[in-house]
C-alpha cells in the first residue's frame, strides 16, 4: 500500500513553476533516494510530502488520506523530517533536542513517561549520541548536529522518515555511518525517502531512485535503470562513465576529466 | 536528573527571595514598620475578610484573641500605610515584573532571538502615545484620571499590536521576520509621535517624562486588580503553548514537522505576550530591561526549555521588580528614583557578570 502518494502535484513559488505534474507513490518499506541537480525542486518535493507547503493543484495523500486535512500532531506521529542545518541561539543540550521529538506524543501538561524515555534512549543510542547527551547542541560540528536532528526525528517514532540532504555536512566516515543507519532503520520497517547529492552513495544504498530535472520526474526505478550514461548526461549535463561496484552489484559513476 | 534538582533549587531560592523582597518592600520606608506588627496587620486584615459566622466560631475556639489584642496597640496610620500604600504597591510591582518576565521569554522564543523583549513589536511606543495623549488632554487631573492613563496606555499598546499584525501580512500566514520588521517600523513611527507629543506637552512635560521612566508610586489596589485577569489569561495561553515554544525556537519549519500548528500557536503567543506587555506598561509606565534580561539570566542558570523557563522568568521578574522598586525608594530617600532607571543600572552589570561567568565554565 502507498504510504505517501502525490497525484498530479503542481507547485510554484511566486508564479514561477518549481514542480510540475508530479505523480509518485511511495510504498511501505521503501528506501528511496531523490537525486537531481541544484534547484531542480528536490527539497520542495520533501516540503510538499511533509505538508509544510501545499500544492497549487493536485493532491498529497498520507496513508490514503489528504495530508492537508490531517491534524499536525497526527502527521508528526507518522512522519518525521530531517532538514538541513537547523540552528538555534539557545543552549539546548543534545538530550533536550532529542526529547523535543516526543512533542507529538505528549499531552500539554504531561511530563515524560517511561515510553518517552525509552524512545529517547533508543534514538540516542542508534545514532551513537549517548555519550554526547549533555553537550550543548549549538557547539557541535555540522555532522554531529545533523545526527542530533536525525535522533530528534527518530524520537518521534515515525513510520516514514524524510531526509533532506542528510549527509551534506559529513565526512566520509559519518556519511557511511548515516547510510548504514538508514539501511538499518529501513530493515526495522521505517519507510525512508532521502534527498541526496552523492549519486554514488544513492546508487549504493537506495532500493529505488527518483531523478528530478527541471521540476519534473525524469526517471524512476532501481539504480541500474536510473544511473546510465545517457540519463546522467541529461539530468546533470555531465559526461560520465558507468562502472560496476566491485562488491555490491550497483552502478557507480566516474566523472570524466 | 541533575538539571531537575538544579531547577527545583532555583525555584525555591526565588520563592524565598520573593517573600523577603515583598516583606522588605512593605516594612522599609520613611515610616518603618516592625515585622511583628506587619504580620499582625496582614493577618488581621485577612481575618476581617472572613464571613462573620466563621469569625465568631473561630473566636469561640479561642483563636485570634491574642491577635485582636495586638491590633489594639498598632497605630491606625501604620495600618493605612501598609494596607493602602505599600501592600498594593509591592503587589503591583510583583505582577508587572512577572508579566514582563513572561512576555519577554515568550517573545524571545517566538522570534528565536535572545535580544527580543516584551516591547519588540512596538507595544511600548503605542502605550506611550496613549498615555501621553491622555496626559495632554488633561485627563490626569480629572477624577477619572487614575484610570484614564492606564486605560489609554493599554489601548495604545493593543492598537500598536493590531497595526503591526495587519501590516505584516494578510490571511493566515505571517513570517516572524515581517512581524519583526513591521514592529520596528511601527515602533519607530510611534516613538516619533511620542517625541512630538512630549515636545508640545508644556506644563505636562514632567509628568510625561516621568511616566516614560516608569514607577510604582501611588499605585493602588485598582492597579493590582486590573493586572490580575490579564496575567491569568495571558499566562494560561503561554503555558499552554510552552512545548510549542521549544519547537518554535528551532524555526517554524522544524516546529511544523514536530507537530505544531505553527500559525495558530504563533498568533496566540504573540497576542498573549503583547497583552501582558501592554497590561504591565499601563500600570507601571515604561520599564525596560527586565523583560530582556530576566529570561536570559534564567536560561543561563537552568537551560532554555520553556516549561522551566516561563515560570522561572515570571518568578524572577517579580523578585527583580519588587527589589528594584524598593531600591528606587530608599537609595536616595526622600527622593524617589524612577524604577526603569534602577532596573537598568542594577540589571546591566549583573547581566554582564552572568555572561562572564558563563564563558568561564
Amino acid at each position: 500500500m502507498a504510504v505517501i502518494s502525490l497525484e498530479n502535484v503542481n507547485f510554484a513559488y511566486n508564479g514561477s513553476f518549481c514542480l510540475e505534474d508530479i505523480t509518485l507513490e511511495l510504498e511501505a518499506g521503501d528506501l528511496t533516494g531523490i537525486i537531481g541537480p541544484n534547484g531542480s525542486g528536490k527539497s520542495t518535493l520533501v516540503k510538499l510530502m511533509a505538508g509544510y507547503l501545499a500544492p497549487d493543484s493536485g493532491r498529497v495523500l498520507l496513508g490514503g488520506q489528504p495530508l492537508a486535512r490531517l491534524k499536525r500532531k497526527e502527521v508528526a506521529r507518522t512522519l518525521a523530517v530531517v532538514s538541513q542545518g537547523i540552528h538555534t541561539d539557545f543552549d539546548f543540550t543534545v538530550e533536550e533536542m532529542v526529547s523535543l521529538g516526543r512533542l507529538p506524543h505528549m499531552g500539554r501538561w504531561q511530563s515524560e513517561g517511561p515510553g518517552d524515555s525509552e524512545a529517547i534512549e533508543w534514538a540516542l543510542s542508534i545514532t551513537h549520541l549517548t555519550d554526547f547527551r549533555h553537550r550543548a547542541y549549538n557547539r557541535l560540528s555540522g555532522g554531529e548536529a545533523q545526527r542530533v536532528m536525525v535522533a530528534q526525528a527518530l524520537a518521534q517514532q515515525p513510520e516514514i522518515l524524510l531526509l533532506d540532504e542528510p549527509t551534506t555536512y559529513m565526512d566520509m566516515a559519518y556519511q557511511q555511518e548515516m547510510f548504514t543507519l538508514m539501511t538499518r532503520l529501513n530493515q526495522e520497517g521505517i519507510t525512508i525517502v532521502a534527498v541526496l547529492h552523492d549519486v554514488n552513495m544513492a546508487a549504493l544504498y537506495c532500493k529505488e531512485l527518483v531523478a528530478i530535472r527541471g521540476g519534473r520526474i525524469f526517471a524512476k526505478g532501481p539504480a541500474e535503470a536510473v544511473i546510465t550514461r545517457e540519463n546522467i548526461k541529461e539530468i546533470y549535463g555531465c559526461t560520465v562513465e558507468i562502472t560496476w561496484h566491485p562488491v555490491a552489484s550497483r552502478p557507480q559513476i566516474t566523472i570524466m576529466p | 536528573m541533575k538539571k531537575t534538582r538544579l531547577r527545583a533549587g532555583i525555584f525555591l531560592a526565588l520563592g524565598v527571595a520573593l517573600i523577603i523582597a515583598l516583606l522588605a518592600g512593605i516594612a522599609i520606608g520613611t515610616v518603618p514598620i516592625p515585622l511583628k506588627d506587619l504580620f499582625s496587620i496582614i493577618v488581621s486584615s485577612l481575618w476581617r475578610m472572613l464571613p462573620e459566622t466563621w469569625q465568631a466560631s473561630m473566636l469561640r475556639l479561642g483563636l485570634f484573641q491574642k491577635l485582636a489584642a495586638l491590633m489594639e496597640e498598632i497605630p491606625e496610620t501604620w495600618q493605612a500605610i501598609v494596607l493602602r500604600l505599600r501592600l498594593p504597591r509591592v503587589l503591583a510591582a510583583m505582577l508587572v515584573g512577572s508579566a514582563l518576565g513572561l512576555s519577554g521569554s515568550t517573545m524571545q522564543g517566538l522570534f528565536k532571538n535572545p535580544l527580543a523583549d516584551p516591547f519588540i513589536i512596538g507595544v511600548s511606543s503605542g502605550a506611550s502615545v496613549g498615555a501621553a495623549a491622555a496626559m495632554l488632554l488633561g485627563l490626569a487631573w480629572t477624577k477619572a484620571g487614575a484610570f484614564a492613563i492606564p486605560l489609554a496606555a493599554f489601548a495604545g499598546g493593543m492598537g500598536s499590536l493590531l497595526l503591526v499584525y495587519s501590516l505584516s501580512g494578510s490571511g493566515g500566514r505571517r513570517s516572524t521576520l515581517s512581524l519583526l520588521l513591521a514592529g520596528t517600523a511601527v515602533s519607530t513611527f510611534l516613538g516619533a509621535v511620542v517625541a512630538l507629543l512630549t515636545f508640545f506637552s508644556g506644563e505636562q512635560l514632567q509628568q510625561v517624562v516621568f511616566w516614560m521612566m516608569g514607577g510604582f508610586s501611588g499605585r493602588n489596589w485598582l492597579h493590582v486588580l486590573s493586572m490580575l485577569p490579564w496575567l491569568a489569561a495571558g499566562g494560561a495561553v503561554i503555558f499552554w503553548h510552552a512545548r510549542d515554544l521549544d519547537a518554535l525556537s528551532l524555526g517554524e519549519e522544524q516546529a511544523h514537522y514536530m507537530g505544531v500548528n505553527v500559525e495558530k500557536a504563533k498568533g496566540r503567543l504573540l497576542a498573549a505576550a503583547a497583552l501582558l506587555a501592554a497590561a504591565a506598561v499601563s500600570v507601571s509606565g515604561l520599564i525596560g530591561f527586565v523583560g530582556l534580561v530576566v529570561p536570559h539570566a534564567m536560561r543561563l542558570l537552568g537551560g532554555p526549555s520553556h516549561r522551566w523557563l516561563l515560570p522561572a522568568s515570571a518568578l524572577a521578574g517579580a523578585v527583580f521588580m519588587v527589589a528594584s522598586d524598593l531600591l528606587a525608594r530608599v537609595a536616595l530617600a526622600p527622593v524617589e528614583l524612577p524604577v526603569g532607571l534602577v532596573t537598568a543600572l542594577v540589571g546591566g552589570p549583573f547581566f554582564l557578570y552572568l555572561l562572564k561567568k558563563r564563558k568561564v565554565t
